[in-house]
């Protein structure tokens, strides 16, 4: 449709060239002729950022990705170019408002979209000055939005452009977006009991099949799912940052240190090497094995779920019948189950794989075209790309 | 005329009566909410000044007689009276311009037969908002599908006819733009032949679980509509055009509950000739258990094309261990592999389908 192409193109920073950014870079190319609008504008990873104004031409942005697969950084791609357009900035994303500095006034016109798929603990104050300055965002990175209450909500109130973040729970999962749609028609949510870490999901399915605890970890490591330093995972770090964003979603106020969380880590083994963490870890199995058994006898499966409600939230390992749609979960399947008030005992649940790069990556690019719904939906309605 | 939204509903049938009812529950919350018009098969009241509290009630509970609102009238002033040939077709529209009422939300609880289509068409044409209860105008021909659904001046909702409240349309919606495209979705969107099937799984009778689904409120009022699989077959044209694809209803392979011919017996018929299948659903059901598995009615869209009909699934599957009553919606992305994301949730009843019709209506406010 012509008059489609007379409507403005959205300029896409993204932020972050690790495997979500590179999928999503990859899709956005795939769907480039189907969504004509989305242009590249602004790249950046650890070494730096780079801008330009003109836009990433497919054939350049292939380029990027082949030579981040090389294992050449942003930086070195951009000595390499002879007489690059656009300008390029040793600036991080926790460098805050410096990196917005060169696409500041583009913001101002409100066709751009900065997206962070990186996994920078620093990334709220550079977020927060592409909102001060007029940007849609999109994040796929929690840090953000787990920051302090009053940080929260400084970062909600920053600008009028969107503020979109469905992959930071439950990855293309659509968890936020169906509770905004509860919310939004005047159901109360009431509680939310979710399985949302991954390494936990497998953890407790394998030790479910009599597989000790501690080799379970191993595998879930080895399998690529654990964090490097797994006892994040058993101390529920991320589980932690996900609750609190679902719990604000709901209209709690609370920080990280509200969410009261069982942490798996064996006592004596929280701090120290990693090598006597291993070491020591054995030492848990047969207490694990003892509660599966004891849990079996009663018809019963242990779970790490997170729940919450107005009373606030929290997570642990739990006892669930093995008929329920929690005892019934295999391997990292993620679940969030909703109990509002219109549904009364019967809930609402989303169930599925809740992690991935190319998944994830896949959620992100629906919440970019979410800020223009309207044109993706009659994009779509032209027929497969 | 007051300033407000005003509200024409089309339908007074078990969902329309209940929406008139939670509306009247829920006005105090909704004060610039006002009733314009109330019609069913023989025509429309229209009150240009809004509906009040107690004519509402009165109208709702004349139509709980069966006799067409045709014979009933409002005691309010200023009340028209619109009959049925004009009332649905887009001469409505001149009617209602005539009463200088150019914005209003129209919903439509009509029941499957009623060919509201072109109306809805020209309403949002012309800048009227459309909330859909009944999914059949979306389930006519993939022309009219485009035309109902394509950009108009006016809004269309649609997700409590297909999924009865559950955020299905928004999550395909979703899945549909994102990167990861959805290539397969089994759907069970029907959650009283859910129970029907469930019930003759755990032993009981096909002809006493229909009964039992009806009078849960489970099925239409005409159970030809649910037993015929035509309900479950709408939903899933819907759906695949919601992925994109371009489809007639012609090219649905649907294999209904009950064999063809009898779904097409007079009710009090056909009500009889149940209990003649209750011994074949009886074995199926057996035979499946057998292999650890269950009789479910299921919706498959892939790229095989569109199929509905009864399936043996899992029984250890998300859908194989409902207890019947729900429905739900799992849908395979490219990426995803074997593992499909699950949309699950209670199915519709009367009340909750009128709360879930409600919720898009206040939706658009």
């Amino acid at each position: 449709m012509s008059s489609e192409l007379a409507t403005p193109g959205l300029g896409i920073v993204q932020l972050g060239l690790g495997s979500v950014g590179r999928a999503l870079i990859e899709q956005v190319l795939a769907a480039a002729a189907r969504y004509p609008w989305l242009q590249y504008q602004g790249l950046g990873d650890r070494s730096g950022f780079a801008w330009r104004p003109a836009g990433w031409s497919p054939a350049a942005l292939r380029a990027v990705l082949a030579a981040k697969a090389a294992g050449r950084s942003l930086r070195e791609q951009w000595s390499d170019l002879a007489a690059p357009e656009g300008h390029f900035v040793a600036a991080r994303i926790d460098a805050g408002p410096a990196i917005v500095a060169p696409f500041r006034a583009a913001c101002a016109a409100g066709g751009l979209v900065l997206v962070d798929v990186t996994a920078e603990p620093g990334s709220y104050a550079a977020v927060r000055a592409a909102r001060e300055a007029g940007a849609h965002v999109v994040l796929c990175n929690k840090w953000a939005l787990a920051e302090d209450q009053e940080r929260y909500d400084a970062l909600l109130r920053a600008g009028r452009g969107r503020l979109l973040y469905e992959t930071t729970v439950g990855a293309a999962l659509p968890v936020l977006s169906t509770l905004d749609t509860l919310l939004l028609s005047g159901d109360r949510v009431e509680s939310i009991e979710a399985a949302i870490s991954g390494t936990l999901g497998y953890v407790t399915s394998a030790i479910q099949q009599g597989t000790p605890f501690s080799v379970a970890l191993r595998a879930a490591q080895a399998a690529g799912y654990a964090e490097p330093d797994p006892r994040d995972d058993l101390a529920g770090v991320d589980a932690r940052r996900k609750a609190v964003i679902l719990a604000r979603k709901l209209g709690l106020r609370l920080n990280m240190a509200d969410v009261q969380i069982e942490s798996l880590v064996p006592a004596g083994l929280e701090q120290g090497p990693l090598d006597t963490f291993w070491a020591g870890l054995g030492a848990g199995d047969a207490a694990y094995a003892a509660r599966v058994a004891a849990a079996r006898e009663r018809g019963a499966v242990l779970r790490f779920l997170a729940t919450i409600d107005a009373g606030g939230a929290r997570a642990g390992l739990r006892e669930v019948p093995a008929t329920s749609l929690a005892g019934s979960l295999c391997g990292t399947e993620s679940l969030f189950v909703f109990r509002t008030r219109r549904y009364g005992d019967q809930p609402l649940a989303i169930r599925g794989r809740g992690a991935g790069a190319v998944l994830t990556a896949g959620g992100v690019l629906a919440d970019i075209l979410a800020l223009d719904p309207a044109r993706a939906a009659a994009a779509l309605l032209e027929g497969p790309a | 005329m007051k300033k407000g939204v005003l509200l024409l509903q089309l339908g007074l049938g078990r969902t329309g009566r209940a929406l008139v009812g939670h509306y009247l529950a829920q006005a105090d919350r909704y004060p610039q909410l006002r009733y314009l018009g109330i019609g069913d098969r023989s025509g429309l009241w229209i009150i240009p000044d809004g509906w009040g509290r107690p004519t509402l009630a009165e109208a709702a509970g004349f139509k709980t007689t069966g006799v067409p609102l045709t014979r009933w009238g409002p005691s309010q002033r200023g009340s028209e009276w619109v009959p049925a040939p004009e009332a649905y077709t887009p001469d409505l529209i001149w009617r209602l311009d005539e009463l200088g009422i150019r914005r209003a939300i129209v919903v439509d609880t009509t029941g499957p037969g009623s060919n509201t289509a072109p109306l809805l068409v020209e309403l949002r044409r012309a800048g009227y908002d459309v909330v859909l209860a009944n999914k059949a105008p979306l389930a006519g021909s993939q022309e009219s599908y485009q035309a109902l659904t394509g950009p108009a001046r006016g809004r269309l909702v649609w997700d409590a006819a297909v999924s009865a409240g559950l955020p299905v349309a928004a999550a395909l919606a979703r899945a549909a733009r994102g990167g990861d495209p959805i290539v397969g979705l089994v759907a069970m969107p029907s959650a009283g032949l859910g129970l029907i099937l469930a019930a003759i799984a755990r032993g009981g009778r096909f002809s006493e679980a229909v009964q039992e689904a009806a009078r849960q409120g489970l099925l239409h009022p005409d159970v030809r509509e649910d037993l015929s699989g035509q309900d479950t077959a709408r939903t899933a044209l819907i759906l695949a055009r919601q992925l994109g694809h371009p489809v007639e209803p012609g090219a649905i392979r649907l294999q209904g509950l009950v064999p063809a011919g009898l779904d097409r017996l007079p009710p009090e018929i056909l009500r009889a000739g149940l209990r003649d299948l209750d011994p074949f659903f009886a074995e199926r059901a057996w035979v499946a258990g057998e292999r650890d598995r269950v009789v479910r009615y299921l919706a498959r869209i892939g790229p095989e094309g569109i199929g509905v009909g009864l399936d043996e699934i899992p029984l250890e599957s998300s859908a194989g261990r409902l207890a019947g009553g729900e429905t739900l919606f799992t849908f395979y992305t490219e990426h995803g592999g074997e593992h499909p994301t699950t949309l699950l949730g209670p199915g519709p009843r009367p009340g909750t389908a009128a709360t879930a019709v409600f919720a898009d209506i206040a939706s658009l406010l």
